[in-house]
C-alpha cells in the first residue's frame, strides 16, 4: 500500500487526461478553504457547558481566537518547510498527509470539545489542521503547473479559487450539521467536528488517489516550450533550486509584491463591515451582506485574474492590481463622502477581486521566473508573505484608525488616512513588481531536473 | 511525447464528468447559499 503513494507510482500512463487533475486539486482546496469559515463555531464553542448561554466554565472568545491564529501560523510554517519534502515525495503522499492532518485535526478537536480541554482543540484544529492546510495548499499547485505549461494561470486559478470557495461550503455545512446534532444538552459541535473530519478526509483522499504527475518530457498538444520561451523573456525554460531561489533578488521582490497586495486587501476585508456602516451608513445586516458579496468577488477574482494573466503576462497583471488598486483606494473616501453606495460597493468588490487574484497568479509568476522544478517549494516559502501580511494589514488599519479617532477625527473620516497609506503601500508594491527581471544564468540548476538533489 | 491527443479516447469521459460534478455540485451549493444570504441581508 505504501508503494501506491510513492511518487514513481503517480506518473501518468499514456492516455491520461490532464483535465482529471484540476478537480483532484479542487478536492483539496475546497476542503481546506473551510478555515475561513471557522468563525461559525465561535459562538457555539462559548456555550459547550451552558448550551443555551455561556456558563462560567465556558471558553471565552479570546481563548478561542487562538485556534484560528495557531492554524494560520502552522499553515505558514508547514508550507515554508514542507515544500521541499513535497517536491521529493510527490503530490499523492503530500495530499494524503494533508487529508490525514486536516481530517484528523477535526477528530482530535471533537475529543477536546467532549472533554472540555482547550489544548486538544489547539493541537487538533490549530496545529494538526494547520499542517494539513499548509501542505494541502501547496500540494496540487506545482502538479497543475506541470500539467498546464500552456495555461499555468488558468490551472492554479481554478485550484486557488477553490480555497476561496471552501468557506462558502464550510459555513452552511457546519451550520446544518450543528442544527442536526444539537439538542437540549448539547450544542452539537463535537459531533459536527467528527462528521466534518470524516467528510473532509474522504473528499481530500479522492483528490490524492486521482492526482498524477506527467511523464518526463510530456507536453500538451501544440505547446513548444522553446518557442514560447523565446517569445517572452519573462518566461524561463530553465529551473532554479529552491535554496538557490532564496539567494535571488527576484524571490524577495515577488515576496514584497505579494505582501503589499495582501496587506492592502486584507486591511479592507477585515474592516469591510464597519467601513460600510460608518462611511456610507448601511445597517449592520446590510454590512454583513456586503461582506458576503465581497467573499464572492474574492473567489471569482482568483479565477478571472489568474487566467487573464496567461494572456497579458504576470508582470502586467500585477501592474493592473497596483495601479487600479491605487486609483480605487484613493477614490473610496470621496465616493463614500458623496454617499454613492453603488460605487462604494463596486470599488470594494474590484479591490477584493485583485486581492484574491494576487494569491492565484503568484504560483504562475514563480513558475515563469524560477521554472517548474521546485515551484511548489518556492511557493511554500513565499507564503510567509501571506502570514506576515495577515498580521500587519489588520493591525496597521486598526492602529491608524484608532489614532485618528483619538485625535478627534470623526469615525467615518478616520478611514481616509488609512486608505491613503494603502495607496502608498500599493505604490511600493508596483516598484517591486517593476524591478522583477529574469533570473541570472548563474542561478539555473545544472543537474538532472527530474531528480534534483 | 504527446499524450494529449489520445487522452480523450483512453480516459473515459464519464470519469472526467463525474469528478467535475463531485467538486462542482458542493461548490455551487455553497455559492448559491452565500449569494442568497448576502443579497437578502444587503437588500434588507
Amino acid at each position: 500500500m505504501a508503494g501506491f503513494f510513492e511518487k514513481s507510482n503517480t506518473v501518468a500512463k499514456p492516455g491520461f487526461n490532464r483535465w482529471m487533475v484540476p478537480p483532484a486539486a479542487l478536492c483539496i482546496h475546497l476542503c481546506i478553504g473551510q478555515v475561513y469559515a471557522f468563525s461559525v463555531f465561535k459562538i457555539p464553542l462559548t456555550r459547550v457547558v451552558g448550551v443555551t448561554e455561556s456558563a462560567g466554565a465556558d471558553w471565552s472568545q479570546s481563548t478561542l481566537a487562538w485556534i484560528f491564529s495557531l492554524a494560520i501560523a502552522a499553515l505558514g510554517l508547514a508550507a515554508a518547510f514542507g515544500g521541499q519534502w513535497l517536491e521529493r515525495v510527490g503530490p499523492r503522499k503530500a495530499m494524503a498527509l494533508a487529508a490525514s492532518c486536516f481530517g484528523g485535526g477535526f477528530i482530535v478537536s471533537a475529543f477536546g470539545v467532549w472533554t472540555h480541554q482547550i489544548w486538544l482543540i489547539y493541537l487538533g484544529y490549530g496545529v494538526l489542521g494547520g499542517i494539513g492546510l499548509g501542505i494541502g495548499y501547496i500540494s496540487p499547485v506545482s502538479t497543475l503547473i506541470k500539467w498546464f505549461p500552456d495555461r499555468p494561470g488558468l490551472a492554479t486559478g481554478m485550484a486557488i479559487m477553490g480555497f476561496g470557495g471552501g468557506a462558502m461550503i464550510g459555513s452552511p455545512l457546519a451550520t446544518s450539521l450543528m442544527a442536526f446534532f444539537s439538542g437540549p444538552e448539547s450544542v452539537g459541535v463535537g459531533s459536527t467536528f467528527v462528521a466534518m473530519g470524516i467528510i473532509y478526509f474522504l473528499f481530500m483522499m479522492v483528490g490524492a488517489l486521482i492526482v498524477r504527475i506527467p511523464a518526463k518530457g510530456w507536453t500538451p498538444e501544440g505547446f513548444d516550450p522553446e518557442r514560447d520561451g523565446k517569445q517572452d523573456k519573462m518566461i524561463t525554460n530553465h529551473h532554479v533550486h529552491v535554496n538557490q531561489a532564496m539567494k535571488t533578488p527576484q524571490f524577495y521582490f515577488i515576496w514584497l509584491v505579494l505582501f503589499m497586495n495582501v496587506t492592502a486587501g486584507i486591511a479592507l476585508l477585515e474592516q469591510a463591515s464597519p467601513m460600510a456602516q460608518e462611511m456610507v451608513g448601511t445597517s449592520a445586516a446590510a454590512a454583513a451582506g456586503f461582506v458576503g458579496v465581497l467573499s464572492i468577488f474574492n473567489m471569482a477574482g482568483r479565477f478571472f485574474w489568474a487566467s487573464t494573466s496567461d494572456y497579458i503576462g504576470r508582470k502586467m497583471t500585477y501592474v493592473i492590481f497596483f495601479v487600479l488598486g491605487m486609483l480605487l483606494y484613493a477614490a473610496v473616501p470621496s465616493v463614500a463622502a458623496g454617499g454613492n453606495i453603488v460605487l462604494f460597493v463596486l470599488a470594494c468588490c474590484v479591490i477584493v477581486s485583485m486581492y484574491g487574484g494576487g494569491f492565484a497568479t503568484v504560483p504562475a509568476y514563480l513558475r515563469d521566473i524560477f521554472g517548474t522544478m521546485h515551484v511548489g517549494a518556492i511557493h511554500g516559502r513565499l507564503l510567509t508573505a501571506w502570514a506576515a501580511a495577515g498580521v500587519v494589514g489588520p493591525v496597521l488599519l486598526n492602529q491608524l484608525r484608532e489614532g485618528r479617532i483619538d485625535a478627534g477625527v470623526a469615525p467615518a473620516e478616520a478611514y481616509t488616512t488609512t486608505l491613503y497609506i494603502m495607496v502608498a503601500l500599493l505604490a511600493a508594491g508596483l516598484v517591486c513588481n517593476l524591478l522583477v527581471r529574469p533570473v541570472a544564468d548563474k542561478h539555473h540548476y545544472q543537474g538532472d531536473t527530474s531528480n534534483p538533489e | 511525447m504527446n499524450t494529449d491527443s489520445t487522452a480523450v479516447a483512453t480516459t473515459p469521459t464519464w470519469q472526467i464528468a463525474a469528478l467535475w460534478a463531485m467538486v462542482t455540485i458542493p461548490a455551487l451549493w455553497g455559492f448559491i447559499e452565500t449569494l442568497t444570504k448576502a443579497l437578502r441581508l444587503f437588500t434588507g
